[in-house]
């Protein structure tokens, strides 16, 4: 495992984001505008909010984080740097677990602005129990960068336009809203026992199973 | 070669034959075979061809997985033909159980959807395969077809047995295995064995028809070279 | 009785449908390997042509 090439392909990209902001406002702006659409639009008492919030975050965070994943290799593509990056001795499982930890770095990101959004708007206590709801967030991120990463490659292939990544995506990650969904609603009714553990267990397993699916199939995406 | 082509042996005529006479079979026996349930009436009998459309789906996108992952390991496009050949079968007959379905569900329960566990496993395998035929027609060369084609399958199957999870905790009315008499049992398996026989000719015959246009095409191909 | 009715309607109008795209693909097929064949014809020398 070449972790000095991983290490640097991280730090590029982050970088990179840094500088030129191509995904990241757009990022945050989408999972803002969705989420104040949603808030506007549930105008329930709050043991019926409380119900639903978990649900609402996790769809919003997986609309706007789909913008990122679709993203994870435009930056490459658009200024012809993917046959460079290619070329280097660099073995397509370093790439896609860097491409996998930028897009969970994007994702955090978007989960710091988002969770105490909703937090403010639905006067949902999200924050009262930061730990759990911090473990589900990076469970989940794992996973939904995992699938996102792998089809993103194979989405961008072809003449597609933006539209297939989301159809692609939408589908596999069932499992992840509705873990998420059910674990933040648990957590915010201080509900910590088997239930909960067992939405836990999926979101890890989830999470390993396609990790390890990426690693094997990503190659196959990327050879020319 | 051109000897075969213009001579018809048997088995040209048999096996359609016998697909026919077999969907015969099975709509005979579910019109006039099976008896009328007493609660649901004759809408009851949607069952019979609902589970067959329902297994025939979930088998085809298993059948489109391997044989994408054969062709990864392989690279010879023959297997990518099974694969796309289960694609559309899977794709009709995956529609078909969502129509149907929804169909029964409305005569059953009064409503058109719910998510429960085998409903939405069966959305997300309508998702994936219309995915593949979106992500499939957009791309031109066949052997970058057949690759992206193989991954999309596999991570599908992949995550088949996670929705189910998933959604199994959730919640779910979908009836599990409902009480049938002996008669009613007897017209399901001639039926699901039946409609199977039909659609998998349906998927050999599209199967030969794929390796068919592909030999043309390198024939064009070579015509103009 | 309608909805059993429908359901079943349903599925024979798919399955024909289907049924009718993979005779045109035939059809299809078909005429492209007698464009292909006229074209084989045309390049062979005319000495074989003629036998």
């Amino acid at each position: 495992m070449q972790y000095k090439k991983l290490y640097w392909m991280i730090s590029k990209d982050l970088l990179s984001e840094c500088r030129s902001l191509r995904v990241w406002p757009a990022m945050l702006l989408l999972g803002v505008v969705v989420a104040l659409m949603f808030a506007m639009q549930t105008d329930l008492p709050p043991d019926g909010l409380r119900r639903i919030v978990g649900g609402l975050l996790w769809l919003t965070i997986f609309f706007a984080g789909t913008l990122a994943l679709d993203r994870s290799f435009a930056a490459e593509r658009e200024d012809g740097c993917w046959e460079g990056l290619l070329c280097y001795p660099v073995s397509p499982t370093c790439i896609y677990l860097a491409k996998l930890i930028v897009n969970v770095v994007a994702l955090a990101a978007l989960e710091c602005v988002l969770i105490p959004l909703f937090a403010i708007l639905t006067d949902v206590p999200l924050l009262a129990h930061p730990g759990p709801v911090i473990a589900v967030a990076v469970l989940e991120n794992l996973g939904l960068a995992a699938v996102g990463t792998l089809l993103s490659a194979v989405a961008n292939t072809g003449r597609q336009s933006s539209y297939l990544l989301p159809l692609l995506v939408l589908p596999t990650v069932i499992p992840l809203v509705l873990g998420a969904a059910e674990a933040t609603r648990l957590a915010v009714e201080h509900d910590f026992g088997p239930a909960w553990w067992r939405w836990v267990q999926l979101l890890a397993a989830f999470a390993i199973v396609f990790i390890t699916a990426g690693i094997v199939l990503f190659e196959f995406a990327v050879e020319e | 070669m051109l000897e075969t082509a213009n001579s018809r042996s048997l088995y040209d005529f048999l096996w359609p034959a016998v697909a026919a006479v077999m969907v015969t079979t099975a709509i005979a026996a579910i019109f006039l075979l099976a008896p009328t349930e007493e609660t649901m009436g004759a809408a009851q009998r949607i069952v019979y061809i609902h589970v067959s459309v329902a297994w025939m789906g979930l088998a085809s996108f298993v059948l489109m997985a391997v044989t994408g992952g054969i062709y990864l390991f392989r690279r010879d496009l023959a297997w990518d033909h099974w694969s796309r050949a289960a694609l559309e079968i899977g794709w009709l007959c995956c529609s078909l159980t969502l129509a149907t379905g929804s169909l029964w569900a409305h005569a059953a329960w009064n409503t058109w959807w719910t998510w429960d566990p085998r409903l939405t496993t069966a959305f997300v395998l309508w998702a994936m395969y219309s995915a593949a035929l979106v992500l499939r027609s957009g791309v031109e060369d066949p052997h970058r077809r057949a690759r992206m084609g193989a991954i999309v399958a596999i991570v599908g199957v992949l995550d088949v047995p996670l929705v189910v999870m998933a959604t199994r905790w959730f919640r779910g009315i979908h009836p599990k295995s409902p009480h049938m008499e002996p008669t009613m049992r007897l017209v399901l398996l001639i039926s699901v064995v039946c409609f199977t026989v039909f659609f998998a000719m349906l998927l050999l015959l599209r199967r030969s028809q794929l390796r068919v246009a592909d030999m043309l095409e390198d024939l064009q191909a070579q015509a103009e070279a | 009785m309608l909805t059993f009715m429908t359901a079943y309607l349903v599925v024979w109008f798919a399955v024909l449908a289907y049924m009718l795209r993979l005779g045109g693909e035939h059809r299809r097929l078909r005429r492209t390997a007698e464009a292909l064949q006229a074209q084989f014809e045309k390049q062979r020398p005319p000495r074989q042509r003629a036998a």
